[in-house]
C-alpha cells in the first residue's frame, strides 16, 4: 500500500504564497486546472490555501486560466 | 500560528497587507524605479511601515491583459511585476486602494492580507526580502524589542532557506500519484 504524503506538511510550508509559481504550478494539470486532493494527497487545510493561491496567481497572470 | 508580535498588533489594530502589481511594459527601467518609489511613498503617507518588497521585474504574462486609458484600449503580454509587504491600520487600506487604482502605469494589482513572516519558498526572493528588513532594522539600535523579534524571525527563515536540504527537497519532490 502506498501512503500519500502532503507536500506542504512534508516541507513545513505554513502559508502558501500566490507568487510562488514554481511550487503551486506543481498542482495544476496541463490544462491549467487545479489538481484534486484525491490525486495530490494535500491536506484539506493546505488544499484550501492552495486553491486561493492558484486563483490569485491566475488573476495576476502569473498562471494561466486556460492553458493549451 | 500567532506570535507575540501578531497578538500585539491585533490589539493595536494593525494588519499586514501585501500589494502585488504589474506596471505597464512601456515604462523604461528608470521610470519603473521612480513609479515604485512613488507607490511606496503613497503607502508611507498613510502610516504604513514596510516589511519586505521586491522591485518590479519584467515578466511574461500568462495571458493578454488590456487596459483602457482615455478611450484607447491597449493590450499587453508582458509587464513589470513587483510587490510590497507592509503593516498599516485597516482603516487606511481603502484609501490606499483607491489611490493605487488611479495609478495610470499600473496594469493590474492585488491587495491581500498576509502574515509578517516570509511566505515565499523560492530562495531568491526570501533573501532579497530578508536583507531589506535586516538593513532597515539593523541601522537603528533603538529598535523596539518587537522589531528585533521580527528581524530574528527573518534571519531564521534565511538560515532555513540557505540550508541546502529543505530547498532541494522542495524542488525535487514530485506530486504523489
Amino acid at each position: 500500500m502506498i501512503t500519500k504524503q502532503c507536500y506542504f506538511s512534508q516541507n513545513n510550508i505554513k502559508h502558501i504564497d500566490y507568487k510562488d509559481t514554481d511550487v503551486i504550478s506543481k498542482f495544476i494539470n496541463p490544462h491549467g486546472r487545479i489538481i484534486g486532493r484525491k490525486r495530490s494527497g494535500v491536506t484539506a487545510k493546505s488544499q484550501r490555501q492552495l486553491a486561493t493561491a492558484i486563483k490569485r496567481a491566475r488573476f495576476m497572470a502569473l498562471l494561466p486560466y486556460v492553458a493549451n | 500560528m500567532s506570535t507575540k508580535t501578531e497578538q500585539h498588533e491585533r490589539q493595536e489594530g494593525i494588519q499586514v497587507y501585501e500589494l502585488g502589481f504589474h506596471f505597464v511594459p512601456t515604462l523604461s527601467e528608470d521610470e519603473v524605479v521612480v513609479q515604485f518609489s512613488h507607490l511606496k511613498s503613497l503607502i508611507e503617507k498613510k502610516g504604513g511601515t514596510f516589511i519586505s518588497e521586491e522591485t518590479p521585474q519584467m515578466t511574461k504574462l500568462a495571458y493578454e491583459i488590456s487596459k483602457t486609458v482615455k478611450a484607447t484600449k491597449k493590450r499587453y503580454t508582458s509587464a513589470f511585476f513587483g510587490w510590497v509587504k507592509f503593516a498599516v491600520n485597516p482603516e487606511e487600506i481603502a484609501p490606499i486602494e483607491k489611490e493605487v487604482k488611479a495609478f495610470e502605469s499600473i496594469l493590474r494589482y492585488i491587495i491581500i492580507t498576509t502574515v509578517r513572516e516570509n511566505t515565499l519558498v523560492g530562495s531568491r526572493e526570501a533573501v532579497s526580502a530578508a536583507t531589506l528588513a535586516a538593513s532597515k532594522k539593523g541601522g537603528s539600535k533603538e529598535a523596539s524589542s518587537e522589531a528585533e523579534v521580527v528581524v530574528d524571525a527573518v534571519v531564521e527563515t534565511v538560515a532555513a532557506s540557505a540550508d541546502e536540504t529543505p530547498v532541494t527537497s522542495i524542488e525535487e519532490t514530485p506530486i504523489a500519484e
